[in-house]
């Protein structure tokens, strides 16, 4: 789904703020990417949905090398990524219910469709009473629920949120992990980035961590259950192994590309907003 | 009244917000332009129609003369025009004629002057051939001394002449104004994409083509074109209409070009507005499109 092979990164002529950076995402994988702030997970994020271009190596996507991308391709590829941003990157003059439509109205979707469910989602996410508010009418949390809804309305097979837990308290962090989990489930290959150790260490996903500028994968579901000794000599599994170990076999890439292309169907019976465990309490 | 839900609140930016009073003014000279240009081409062909194959020739009276020897004169001359190669008619004008045509000039006491009138002989010439004027002219002081040939082309050479040149500074002035227009609309979708510079990066994130975003600069380009339209030709309308009573009543060069005023003529009233919104929707299009081209991603 996803593979970077000795890519860098830098800004403009500054230094490289990644480097050599190589690793896949399996289809319905999920990731934590971890690091401290300014270790550049965000621009890590970035070259993933095509937002900056790696300085050196090779981003595929889909099975595409992006480098040989044509502008046109764009869309139709970033249409299968969902982003929360860090910053949420809202509209300011449009309506929660707008913003969260507007994926699907680029991707011309019926106004009926959006209109049945947009609202679904958003009450999902607990913004029941919330449809019409401005962005900056709403707090913090929720202007975070409105992107991560942004983010998954139009079904991506790719999920890329941008420490989604930031702006929140660590019990309202857990639920909307839930959440993304849920997704996950549902066949979404999701990839989380955030500085919060302590919320990362409550899961067993695999971990992606940048540190000086390159990033290791940690696997604590293969480290723990299997022998100590091994966990010991090597707690921390490379990428470039872990890759080895796990190769992507192509059956599963296909069974992903169909899975997606049925999500981008968007078919209305699969979202069941009824899920009472999941919907949201409106914060008092 | 034509408002739609749009991701980029162009309509709010100062930059765009004089476009519609902008776009009615270039409007309203394009119109003003291209009616001059139309009106004056047309009276100037016409006149051109009207005075080319035909000059005059003047057969002044001789003193001391009689009657007789004057028609023998007058005819010799006739005789010796209409033997000349390139000149296929000619026409004696008589009395009441010349009294119209000199009428202008000399005012309605003609009669009371006293002066003796010149005979006058309109010719007609080939369209083809064009007669060697000075030979006829040395043979005519043969025959009828101090005889004139008024070449009503170079007569009229400089009047045509000034008009061509109004004709050509109007047209002109159409073209830059229409230049200018796309320009000022160029500008302000420029401005317009910088000032909205992070949404439209949103709306590319979740998956827009660079045309989703130039159909939004499009739709205010098109209302904005038509407000601008509307006001221009509501403007040249209120000018062209003042212009025509004005000039009826006006000097008389005024009045000849005026004059030769067709119905057909309003036709910029009609097409300019329509070319302005035209013009406008292309070029933020244009504009935008190559603008997101040269954006990073
Ligand atoms: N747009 C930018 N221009 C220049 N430098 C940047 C830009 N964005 C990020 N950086 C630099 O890249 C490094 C990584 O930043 P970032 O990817 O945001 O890290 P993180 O998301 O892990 O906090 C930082 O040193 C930051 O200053
Ligand atoms: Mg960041």
């Amino acid at each position: 789904m996803v593979l970077f092979d000795g890519v860098a990164v830098r800004y403009g002529a500054g230094p490289e703020v990644l480097r050599g950076i190589s690793f896949t995402l399996a289809p319905g994988s999920f990731h934590f990417l971890v690091g401290p702030s300014g270790a550049g997970k965000s621009s890590l994020l970035k070259l993933i949905y095509l937002g900056l271009r790696p300085a050196a190596g090779r981003v595929e996507l889909f099975g595409r090398n992006v480098s040989v991308l044509k502008r046109s391709d764009y869309p139709a590829m970033r249409r299968r990524i969902g982003v929360v941003f860090q910053d949420f990157r809202l509209i300011d003059h449009l309506s929660a219910i707008d913003n969260v439509a507007l994926p699907l109205r680029i991707a011309g979707v019926r106004e009926s469709d959006i209109r049945r469910h947009v609202p679904e989602l958003l009450a999902w996410v607990g913004l029941k009473h919330h449809l019409d508010a401005l962005p900056a009418t709403l707090s913090g949390g929720q202007q975070q629920r409105v992107a991560i809804a942004r983010a998954v309305i139009s079904r991506p097979s790719l999920l890329l949120a941008d420490e989604p837990t930031g702006n929140v308290d660590d019990g309202i962090g857990v639920r909307l992990m839930y959440l993304f989990e849920e997704l996950n489930k549902m066949g979404t290959t999701v990839v989380i980035a955030t500085h919060n150790e302590g919320l990362v260490g409550r899961f067993t996903h695999r971990q992606l961590r940048i540190a000086n500028g390159t990033v290791r994968l940690v696997d604590p579901a293969a480290a723990m259950p299997l022998a100590q000794s091994q966990a010991a000599t090597q707690p921390q599994i490379d990428m470039r192994h872990g890759t080895a170990a796990q190769p992507e076999p192509a059956a599963q890439g296909d069974a992903g590309a169909r899975q997606m292309q049925a999500g981008r169907e968007y078919a209305a019976d699969e979202r069941d907003p009824g899920e009472p465990h999941r919907t949201w309490e409106e914060p008092a | 009244m034509l408002r739609f839900r749009t991701d980029l609140p162009l309509d709010r930016d100062q930059t765009a917000r004089f476009l519609p009073w902008i776009i009615g003014f270039m409007v309203y000279l394009a119109i003003i332009a291209a009616t001059i240009a139309l009106l004056v081409h047309h009276a100037t062909q016409r006149w051109q129609r009207d005075l080319s194959g035909q000059l005059t020739i003047e057969l002044p009276v001789l003193e001391n003369e009689d009657a007789d020897s004057r028609r023998q004169r007058v005819d010799a001359a006739v005789e010796e025009i209409a033997d000349t190669n390139g000149i296929i008619g000619t026409r004696l004008l008589d009395e009441a004629e010349m009294r119209r045509l000199l009428q202008p000039w000399l005012g309605d006491q003609v009669d009371q002057l006293g002066i003796p009138l010149p005979d006058l002989v309109a010719v007609s010439l080939a369209p083809d051939i064009s007669p060697n004027l000075s030979e006829l002219a040395e043979r005519l002081q043969a025959v009828s001394p101090g005889a004139v040939i008024e070449d009503h082309v170079a007569f009229n050479a400089g009047a045509i002449g000034f008009l061509r040149t109004i004709e050509v500074v109007a047209i002109s002035l159409l073209v830059l104004v229409l230049a200018a227009t796309a320009g000022v609309v160029a500008f302000t979708a420029r401005a317009g994409l910088s000032i909205h510079r992070r949404i439209v990066e949103v709306v590319h994130l979740v998956g827009a083509h660079d045309s989703y975003v130039a159909r939004q600069f499009q739709a205010q380009a098109f209302r904005y074109g038509f407000y601008g339209a509307f006001i221009g030709s509501l403007l040249a309308t209120a000018t062209l209409l003042m212009a025509a009573i004005f000039a009826t009543r006006g000097a008389a060069p005024m009045t000849a070009v005026v004059r030769t005023f067709e119905p057909w003529m309003i036709w910029p009233l009609v097409l300019i507005p329509l070319a302005a919104i035209l013009i406008a929707m292309v070029t933020v299009r244009i504009a935008v499109l190559t603008a997101l081209r040269r954006m990073a991603y």
